[in-house]
């Protein structure tokens, strides 16, 4: 046994020895799972004391700008079984034999770094990864793009690139980070130029959208038509469909955890980009040479700036616009201590003359703190501020109305994550969140005979508590299982409404200070198990339960801002989902192809849905406009994805359903939900035709959404009036739409580099229908006709971009 | 209050209009194998024609008139005093009958047709006094009217009230037919009440009788569903249809439709 210290994992088939002894002796079963269970506690706590062992800690940056790398492996070389993975502060902490060994440290977009190490005492290791697009236009050096696709544990995870966003031109030329996502098989864009997304089945509000650990609740600027997410900012995001691990919880489809950028540790710079939509600015440098740096990266579109010069009649005086500010500051107190601090705030204002005024906008903000207690156990301490509030208006002075609605939340987070040994790492931790809605602040004018009565706010204490083990068994197994405890408590003051089944007001029960008005807790295990069949082929499962105890209610296709944010209550219970899936991850041809199948089901309780002809619009009763019901959804994700040579992209298909049962709705037969989409393919194309010269193209089909066309019509009230039948039983016409772009780097220097990237959507000026519509036609009112409505038929943008 | 709607309209429409958006006819074929009752009838307080009228849903692009159903019968129940009025068919699928409605009296309005009993229960409630109606000079609009009309009336209060509100200018009935005008109390609820409603213009010497119709909770959540039906103008597929749906009904066995029982109080004015 001691011959094998190169590659420790002797203690491994210590193990499997009592496993095998205890299935020999064929006891019960119960024994069994007993005694399985006290081996995988142990198994952890078990390799010590056999050989010496010592730690390689330390943190992971890019050689050109100094920056945090996270989700780097750390493996040995001639090793399957050992490894590690930074996290997402580029922190990593590996156990191993004494001895000699080699250390490849990996990441996408980066070289591959060896170290020769000779291990003789704990040791710190701060390496620097050289991006490869440092090496364009020099010797082409071998680039091994690793195989982590097949190799992590995460099945159901897409990670996003900024490479890929900033060259594929999906919509007025804005590298945007949401659009991308959208393009993944098993996302689902909420509609035409929108930014919200459907994964796997789930709504719109079941997203858990991240910026730096804060949580984003209306992603989109310009009615969805851009991202808040300014792609210059931002070092790269995760998406997890399936088998989400423990430390993430509270909404039940995805969390997808985007990165800012920490800003340059080496030298100061400036970047950005003048385009037709907007205008980018970005700058960055050190605070202190090589321990801190700061980023600040703002935007600004100019709509209406363009729209008042064409001058239109009746379109004068108004307002279009966003503009949002990024910025974020890292320090390095010393070895065992960081700081950063982020922010994001972004707001939207649209205004029509003195008839009609909107804006609205998030703000976010995060202090984090990352103390290193020992070379195994690191900890991040994250206090957290997410706000987004709309506003709107109708008239001025006497005739004004206006309402004002504010959800925010203040989150306390601790994490830690403690490097057991070279097969086991642990997370746990906790947070709390205290959450306040105003969900309707009304102002008015004398002259609107309304008077000023304020939604009733509501407040509510959300928190989770969570373990979760990452362990790698023998030399094909992956295991990462947790368990998260979540719950949740609305607190007074606060009035608690009791409806009957019409959903009707019985009683009202009132509740001041900070009593508890109702209790909501669940424990949500996490499981992802990852086979390695060879050193190219893999299968994973996942498995997830998450309990959602905030709720958008959305009548739209379009995400609205004004879409109502709402808390679990003692008439609306939490959404439980739970999901399993299962993929084979095989690649070919060195790792140039990466393919993929995934099935996946999921089972949702108390989806919420509005009762027919509901207004919850500063309705303080809203909760009796809602009823609720069950889900499923399951599907079937196939892609193909090619990461080398002159042409890179990759082709998705979907076959999918998603369906709702609630009993007032369809006499409580199942009914397919809007984002039903049967069939749904994207291809995405990157084809290099020079070193300086890139074309991009991407191609989406999708079955049109579910929805409900009239059979029928009658009169009442001198009105004709459309008869409907089943929920959902109909469908809107297929979707399709090409995108191309073409991306020109220019000559680039040391001091000054640029690009120019002109891009057109809609290729080949697809009606897609944005909505149909029936209506009386104009010269035969008593004539209905069915009108379909598209935006954007070609699109086509110019964009420059510039860093030095 | 469906500012919620207006807004979305509003929005909408400029997005779309900023965006290059384009709007054409289409040629969509509809699945129209079921076809339903419908009922409507109003009864108020005093006495009063009550008119009941009893009709089929036709194919949705027919452009026909609604067919009628002549051979119904048509019976309603004063519930309070369990009195019972039957309400002969006159012509066209009409069934009329001089009836007395009375205040904070529930009525079920029952029709019996091809064997089933369709049913809807109604309550009228007591009289709300319409003080005052203000004439306000706006010329905003270049279309319609220089002049609009508050309503002004005291709500009762530590209940909820509901109401409708109807225009008619010399024996016409004027706004749009989708602004039906309706309101709860929940912005006033005892309180002095003063209300304009979209679409309601007049000119100088114009003669406009208004009534402020106190109803049931039944009622208007037919009129808001109904109103948001109509109102939305982007139908199904659009931004505002999330629930398509029929009215909220208070007739049981599908049938479409409303019986509503209301409490008027008319003033009249005229405009200089």
């Amino acid at each position: 046994m001691e011959g094998l210290n190169s590659i420790p994992c002797i203690w491994v088939n210590r193990i499997d020895q009592p496993l095998e002894s205890v299935k020999r002796t064929n006891k019960q079963f119960g024994m069994r799972t007993f005694n399985l269970l006290l081996w995988v506690v142990l198994i952890g706590f078990n390799g010590y004391g056999q050989t010496t062992k010592y730690t390689i800690s330390g943190q992971i940056k890019d050689a050109s700008t100094g920056e945090d790398l996270p989700f780097t492996t750390i493996s040995v070389k001639g090793s399957q079984s050992i490894g590690a993975v930074s996290n997402e502060y580029g922190f990593y902490s590996i156990t191993l034999d004494a001895g000699e060994c080699t250390l490849l440290y990996q990441n996408i977009g980066y070289q591959v770094f060896e170290h020769n190490i000779a291990l003789n005492k704990d040791t710190v290791l701060t390496i620097e990864l050289e991006s490869t697009s440092q090496l364009l236009g020099k010797a082409v050096v071998s680039v091994k793009r690793e195989n982590r696709n097949i190799t992590s544990n995460e099945g159901s995870v897409t990670t996003i690139e900024m490479k890929d966003v900033k060259q594929i031109s999906v919509f007025g030329g804005e590298p945007d980070i949401l659009k991308i996502i959208q393009l993944n098989p098993g996302v689902k864009q909420a509609g035409e130029g929108n930014s919200g997304f459907y994964v796997r089945g789930g709504g719109l509000d079941q997203n858990l959208i991240l910026l730096d650990e804060a949580p984003v609740y209306n992603p989109s600027h310009l009615l969805g038509f851009l991202s808040v997410f300014n792609g210059d900012a931002i070092k790269g995001a995760t998406l997890y469909k399936g088998g989400i691990p423990s430390e993430y919880g509270g909404r039940t489809s995805s969390v997808l955890d985007i990165q800012m950028r920490d800003g340059n540790k080496k030298k100061f710079g400036a970047s950005g980009g003048i385009g037709v939509l907007s205008t980018r600015l970005t700058l960055e440098g050190p605070i202190v040479k090589d321990k801190g740096s700061f980023i600040v990266s703002g935007r600004r579109t100019y709509a209406d700036v363009l729209l008042n010069a064409m001058n239109l009649e009746g379109f004068e005086n108004n307002t279009l616009y966003f503009y949002d500010l990024n910025v974020k500051a890292n320090y390095r107190l010393n070895e065992k201590n960081k700081v950063y601090l982020s922010g994001y705030f972004g707001r939207d204002v649209m205004g029509f003359g003195e008839n009609f005024g909107l804006n609205w906008g998030n703000s976010t903000f995060t202090l984090r703190w990352n103390h290193l207690f020992s070379k195994k156990l690191f900890s991040n301490t994250s206090l957290i501020y997410s706000n987004y509030d709309y506003q709107f208006s109708f008239g001025t002075g006497e005739n004004f109305m206006g309402t004002t609605s504010i959800i925010e939340d203040i989150n306390l987070q601790q994490d830690f994550s403690y490097y057991l040994n070279d097969h086991n790492t642990l997370k746990f931790g906790f947070n709390v969140i205290s959450h306040n809605l105003e969900p309707g602040n009304v102002s008015a004018g004398a002259n609107t005979g309304i008077t000023t009565t304020d939604a009733e706010p509501k407040q509510a204490i959300e928190g989770a508590l969570y373990a979760q083990n990452q362990m790698k068994l023998g030399q094909r197994l992956k295991l990462n299982y947790g368990l998260r405890y979540s719950f949740f408590n609305q607190t007074g003051p606060g009035s608690a409404y009791v409806f009957d089944n019409d959903g009707d007001l019985r009683d009202t029960k009132v509740f001041d200070g900070t009593q508890s008005m109702q209790y909501y807790g669940g424990l949500e295990p996490r499981l992802s198990v990852n086979y390695r069949l060879a050193s190219n082929a893999s299968v994973k499962l996942g498995y997830n339960r998450i309990n959602q105890y905030l709720h958008l209610l959305t009548n739209a296709t379009a995400s609205s801002p004004t879409d109502l944010w709402v808390m679990s209550s003692n008439n609306v219970k939490p959404q439980i989902a739970d999901q399993i899936s299962l993929g084979y991850f095989r690649n070919f041809k060195n790792n140039m192809y990466e393919t993929s199948a995934e099935v996946y089901y999921k089972d949702m309780q108390n989806v919420l849905d509005y009762r027919n002809g509901a207004d919850p619009f500063l309705n303080d009763l809203y909760e009796g406009e809602l009823v609720s019901g069950t889900g499923e959804a399951y599907g079937l994700e196939l892609q193909i994805k090619k990461t080398k040579g002159k042409l890179t992209g990759w082709v998705g298909y979907t076959l999918s359903r998603t369906f709702r049962t609630i009993e007032e709705i369809n006499n409580g037969e199942a009914f397919p939900a809007r984002q039903d989409r049967i069939h749904d393919i994207s291809v995405v194309a990157l084809y290099k035709l020079t070193d300086k010269l890139t074309l991009s193209g991407n191609f989406v089909y999708y079955t049109g959404d579910a929805v409900t066309y009239p059979t029928g019509r009658y009169v009442v009230n001198n009105s004709i009036v459309p008869l409907y039948s089943e929920r959902n039983s109909d469908r809107m016409p297929d979707y399709h739409r090409l995108d191309l772009g073409l991306t020109w780097d220019r000559k680039k220097t040391e001091k000054f580099e640029s690009s120019w990237n002109v891009s057109l959507y809609n290729v080949y000026g697809r009606e897609n229908a944005f909505s149909i519509d029936f209506r009386p036609t104009t010269d035969d009112p008593m004539k209905t006709e069915a009108v379909q409505t598209s935006l954007f038929r070609w699109v086509p943008s110019i964009t420059y971009n510039f860093k030095f | 209050m469906n500012h919620h709607r207006l807004f979305k309209s509003i929005v909408f429409i400029t997005l779309s209009f900023v965006l290059f958006s384009c709007e054409k006819v289409i040629d969509l074929e509809l699945d129209e194998s079921s076809s339903r009752i419908v009922i409507e009838a109003n009864l108020l307080e005093g006495e009063n024609q009550f008119i009941v009228s009893v009709s089929q849903t036709a194919s949705y692009y027919d452009s026909s008139l609604p067919m009628a159903i002549e051979d119904a019968e048509v019976r309603l129940t004063d519930n309070t005093n369990k009195v019972t009025y039957d309400i002969p068919h006159q012509t066209n699928g009409l069934y009329i009958q001089n009836v007395e409605g009375l205040s904070n009296t529930s009525y079920t309005l029952s029709v019996m047709h091809n064997g089933n009993e369709y049913t809807a229960v109604s309550y009228l409630p007591k009289e709300v006094e319409l003080s005052k109606l203000e004439i306000e000079e706006d010329d905003d609009d270049d279309d319609e009217g220089n002049y609009r009309l508050f309503v002004r009336f005291h709500d009762p209060a530590g209940e909820r009230n509901f109401y409708r509100v109807v225009y008619t200018r010399m024996g016409e009935k004027v706004g749009r037919n989708s602004s039906l005008n309706i309101t709860d109390d929940d912005f006033f609820d005892g309180g002095h009440a003063r209300l304009r409603f979209r679409g309601n213009r007049y000119d100088l010497g114009d003669t406009v009788a208004v009534d402020l119709i106190h109803m049931d909770q039944a009622s208007f959540e037919y009129f808001s569903s109904l109103e948001d039906i109509l109102g939305s103008s982007f139908g199904p597929g659009g931004p505002s249809a999330a629930a398509p749906g029929n009215p909220t009904t208070n007739w049981s066995l599908g049938a479409v439709g409303y019986f509503t029982a209301g409490n008027a109080n008319r003033k009249v004015i005229i405009i200089k």
